[in-house]
């Protein structure tokens, strides 16, 4: 590596570095020259940039220099085996009762086994992506390929560079799925582990599709997470796009959604934060053709001492598309949340319609919620809000179920759950609210009562 | 018999209620009347518990037990409901929810089974149906997007399932037009009974021509200042409350 750039020091940054030294031979795509390009290419940058500290405005919340401190390894050898009920089991009843494609990543890596990779037919073509990365198909690589997006950081150097697994997904031009494709990704080292996930999906013309991306552990030893998204959807492709994250508390989870969109697609996500000690969930949507709209929304909780920042960059960059987005967090003990939203809407997007409200509970006095939300407007016609809140629960709406005959304990528990359940209810599929409205209501056992 | 005796009340450190005594008997439905400020509201949230209202002096009992003891729903099982002047609006909290929460807590508090499902729908299905409550009303997040007179009809519905014996209703005729007013009074006359008693707190006569009170009463100033039977509110309507500390409009 050039060492003449080299500005790392802290020993997480010297660490992954170093890791990526030992095991890009054997990375996958390690014979094919883009991705071993990109590859080094990510990890030049990343050693130019190092990892972020709270210096780098969109970092001032989440300082990754100073909470990384250490950086694991990919797994190696053979792994854990886990069998269909492991993975079921850490779902949960509900979760694993959904009617969906299973696609299962143990530690980082697509275990066939446990996978339905043939249900697409010739609707389309899904592929396990480390063998997808050493012979791309002519829209992976476009799409690997594609540089043009705001997320480089060193998150994304960092996943290009270790990227080891994952799914790439191509539905064909007027294809539908029906049942969601469910990607769990499933923690169950005994040792420390470090993740790299690159799914690539994308939706072709009039396509539409619904992918749930879980993360769930059997173990409770250390890992990290780097695991990233990148979404295109062409003309009047429809997308519905969750993400479920329930991983313990010694995770460190560093996620990025990219999106595009092109003329009237329409994209409704929603993120559902519950595990993990340290959380970055960066969203970038980018409108690329009219008349499209996105719908992202969110449920955090956050108890003892865990970080959740989820980081919003949406680029109005054409005429007549609409954005919504509305997120809720609830944080206990020492947590702390923290939302970014940005929306920059260029001269050329008149007629933008968007929307960003964030609201935060706080259950603690010595609970913490940052909300950031930033408005760039450079189009003169155009409807845009913000909002953003933070408070405890509502004392006057305590005392009228109180009046009721509802013990503390109770009505405190049904206002937050009521207060998270309108984010929840904007979730389409029943069985994935209804999850998510159970481990709600299960976090909240165990914290209210 | 709701007993209440030399009741001092702070709100903020400003003194509201400053030595009230009445009582009302059971079977009995008293008015309070008063201007503006004269303490009514406190009086009302007093008596359903709610904090930040401090007692410094005097007692409250119903059917001699000391309510000031205990908590709000403590109190509710105990039998006391407050028709809230402003019943609150809260997202996400489905009526029927709400209402299946409210009444099984307050069964289970009096020693009695929770009523299952079928039971339950009939229950609101008939008291619903008695105060022209629409069921797509119920179908709607608790007062969420209700109109004045739907919340004032929700508060009596409530009233009506959770069957408490002192009722303590908070300016209920106020933000009610005249059909309104008459549906929510039935539905509270089709409650009253020899076993409940029943405080109506309002600052105009109107309502007490539809609940017609056994004992009127005047609160100033955070007192008593009088008492007497329904003619006492017409006397009200005429002179107005100038003399009781109000200017007149």
């Amino acid at each position: 590596m050039d060492a003449a750039v080299n500005t790392l020091t802290s020993k997480a940054e010297l660490a992954f570095a170093e890791t990526f030294e030992r095991v890009k031979a054997e990375l996958p795509g390690a014979e094919q020259v883009l991705v071993r390009e990109l590859r080094s290419e990510a990890i030049r940058a990343f050693a130019r940039t190092g990892l972020p500290n709270r210096r780098v405005e969109e970092w001032k919340y989440t300082d990754l220099y100073a909470r990384l401190d250490d950086a694991f390894g990919p797994l190696v050898g053979d792994g854990v085996e886990v069998r269909r009920d492991d993975v079921l089991g850490a779902l949960g009843a509900r979760l694993a009762g959904l009617d969906c494609h299973l696609i299962v990543l143990v530690d980082g890596r697509l275990a066939p086994g446990l996978s339905d990779l043939d249900f697409l037919g010739d609707r389309g073509e899904l592929l396990d992506m480390a063998a997808a990365l050493a012979a791309p198909p002519a829209w992976l690589e476009a799409r690997l390929a594609d540089g043009e997006s705001a997320a480089q950081n060193a998150v994304l150097y960092l996943n290009t560079a270790l990227m080891s697994d994952g799914v790439a997904l191509r539905v064909a031009a007027g294809a539908s799925v029906e049942k969601p494709i469910h990607i769990v990704h499933l923690h169950a080292a005994k040792t420390p582990v470090g993740i790299s996930t690159r799914h690539v999906m994308v939706l072709e013309k009039g396509a539409r599709a619904s992918v749930l991306e879980s993360h769930v552990g059997l173990s409770t030893t250390p890992a990290q997470h780097n695991v990233a998204s990148d979404v295109s959807l062409a003309e009047g492709a429809v997308m519905h796009h969750l993400k479920i994250q329930r991983e313990a508390e010694g995770a460190t989870h560093l996620s990025t959604w990219r999106i595009a969109l092109a003329e009237s697609a329409a994209y409704d996500a929603f993120q559902f934060v519950g595990g993990s000690g340290l959380t970055r969930n960066e969203i970038h949507l980018g409108f690329a053709g009219e008349n499209a709209r996105a719908d992202v929304n969110g449920v955090f909780m956050g108890a003892s001492g865990q970080h959740i920042d989820t980081t919003m960059f949406v680029d109005h960059a054409v005429a007549n598309c609409q954005s919504r987005m509305l997120f809720k967090g609830v944080l206990d003990d020492e947590a702390r949340g923290v939302f970014q939203g940005k929306i920059m809407v260029r001269q050329a997007a008149q007629k933008t319609d968007s929307k960003e409200m964030v609201q935060g509970l706080l259950l603690s006095e010595r609970a913490e919620f940052d909300s950031k939300p930033e408005l760039e407007i450079f189009a003169d016609d155009v409807v845009c809000g913000h909002g953003s809140t933070s408070g405890q629960i509502d004392e006057d709406l305590l005392f009228y179920l109180r009046a009721r005959g509802i013990g503390e304990l109770e009505a405190r528990s049904i206002l937050i759950q009521a207060f998270a359940g309108e984010a929840l209810e904007l979730i389409a599929n029943e069985t994935i609210r209804e999850a998510l409205g159970e481990t709600v209501r299960g976090w909240l056992a165990q914290r209210v009562a | 018999m709701l007993k209440i005796e030399n009741l001092h009340v702070e709100v903020d450190g400003q003194k509201i209620l400053d030595g009230l005594d009445m009582e009302v008997p059971k079977g009995e439905v008293h008015a309070i009347m008063g201007p503006n400020g004269s303490g009514k509201s406190t009086l009302a949230y007093v008596l359903a518990g709610k904090e930040d209202y401090v007692v410094t002096e005097g007692s409250i009992t119903w059917n001699g037990d000391d309510i000031l003891e205990l908590s709000p729903d403590e109190r509710a099982a105990a039998g006391v409901f407050l028709a809230f002047q402003y019943p609150v609006e809260i997202p996400g909290v489905a009526t029927m929810t709400f209402l299946r929460t409210a009444l099984n807590a307050i069964r289970k508090a009096r020693g009695q089974d929770e009523l299952n499902t079928p039971d339950f729908m009939r229950l609101v299905r008939e008291r619903a149906e008695a105060l022209k409550i629409e069921p797509d009303m119920l179908k709607r997040p608790l007062n969420v997007g209700f109109s004045g007179g739907e919340k004032k009809r929700q508060e009596v519905l409530q009233m009506a399932l959770l069957e408490p014996s002192l009722c303590v209703l908070d300016e209920t005729d106020s933000g009610l037009d005249i059909d309104a007013l008459r549906i929510v009074s039935e539905g509270v006359n089709a409650l009253r009974s020899p076993d409940r008693a029943m405080l109506v707190i309002t600052h105009y006569q109107r309502l007490l021509s539809y609940i017609v009170p056994d004992r009127v009463h005047v609160l100033s100033a955070g007192k008593i200042v009088r008492s007497g039977d329904k003619e006492l509110a017409l006397e009200l309507e005429n002179s107005g409350y100038a003399e009781y500390g109000e200017a007149a409009a």
